[in-house]
């Protein structure tokens, strides 16, 4: 069975030295037509619908933002914003995947691996215990037959 | 039986000074910030600046957050 375990991506040092882990994993995004790969640490969040980037990613990939599908997101904090569904080429560990993500107007938000449609393409579990998340990619059968059988 | 097994090492946790980088991106090679700016092409391109032979996607981009909160979803 074929598996990626992710340690917990990035921690935060906040006031009176704690510090804070979040289940987060680089990704690698590629335009269509295009070999440059360009790589972001994202927070995997199962609250989030869609996987979210930045206006500047979009310029880094070279991909024109209001030509996609306009998208209204909100957080919540309340903040409400427009984000633009492009088509890109979602690369996880060796598993590469054509899916749309969206990309904020803005700047100032944070990247988010979201449900639809990235995690349909594998099993994730969040061992907080251990802080790591494990992606089982779905085209490997044996663990889907593992858990339903 | 385990035909592959990917385990991404931790020592390439970055550990993020928060009152630092709040609502910055990093630029990180290696788990180390180093660069950063006010958009991931800044940042992306002042790392380049320092490692012009990296490829592109050997440069992490992180966006820090501002607030502690953020969680989304489409309305």
């Amino acid at each position: 069975m074929r598996k990626y375990v992710f340690p917990y991506g990035f921690r935060l040092s906040l006031k009176e030295k704690k510090i804070i882990s979040f289940p987060a994993i680089a990704v690698s995004l590629i335009k269509k037509d295009s070999k440059e790969e360009f790589s972001f640490l994202v927070l995997i969040d199962s609250g989030a619908e869609v996987s979210l980037f930045t206006k500047s990613d979009s310029q880094l990939l070279g991909i024109p933002l209001d030509k996609g599908e306009k998208i209204e997101i909100g957080s919540a904090s309340g903040d409400k914003f427009s984000a633009f569904l492009h088509p890109v080429i979602l690369k996880i560990g060796d598993e590469r995947f054509k899916i749309k993500v969206a990309f904020s107007e803005k700047d100032n938000v944070p990247r988010i691996l979201g449900r639809n449609p990235a995690f349909s393409y594998f099993f994730i579990i969040f061992d907080n215990k251990n802080r790591n998340t494990i992606f089982i990619p779905r085209k490997d059968k044996a663990f889907e037959k593992l858990i339903y059988q | 039986m385990i035909k592959k097994s990917v385990k991404i090492q931790k020592k390439d946790i970055p550990l993020i000074d928060f009152s630092k980088f709040r609502g910055k991106e990093v630029a990180l090679v290696g788990g180390k910030i180093v660069a950063e700016g006010k958009t991931s092409k800044e940042a992306f391109e002042n790392a380049k600046k320092i490692f012009p032979k990296k490829l592109s996607k050997e440069i992490i981009l992180l966006s820090v957050p501002k607030e502690e909160i953020f969680v989304y979803f489409i309305l």
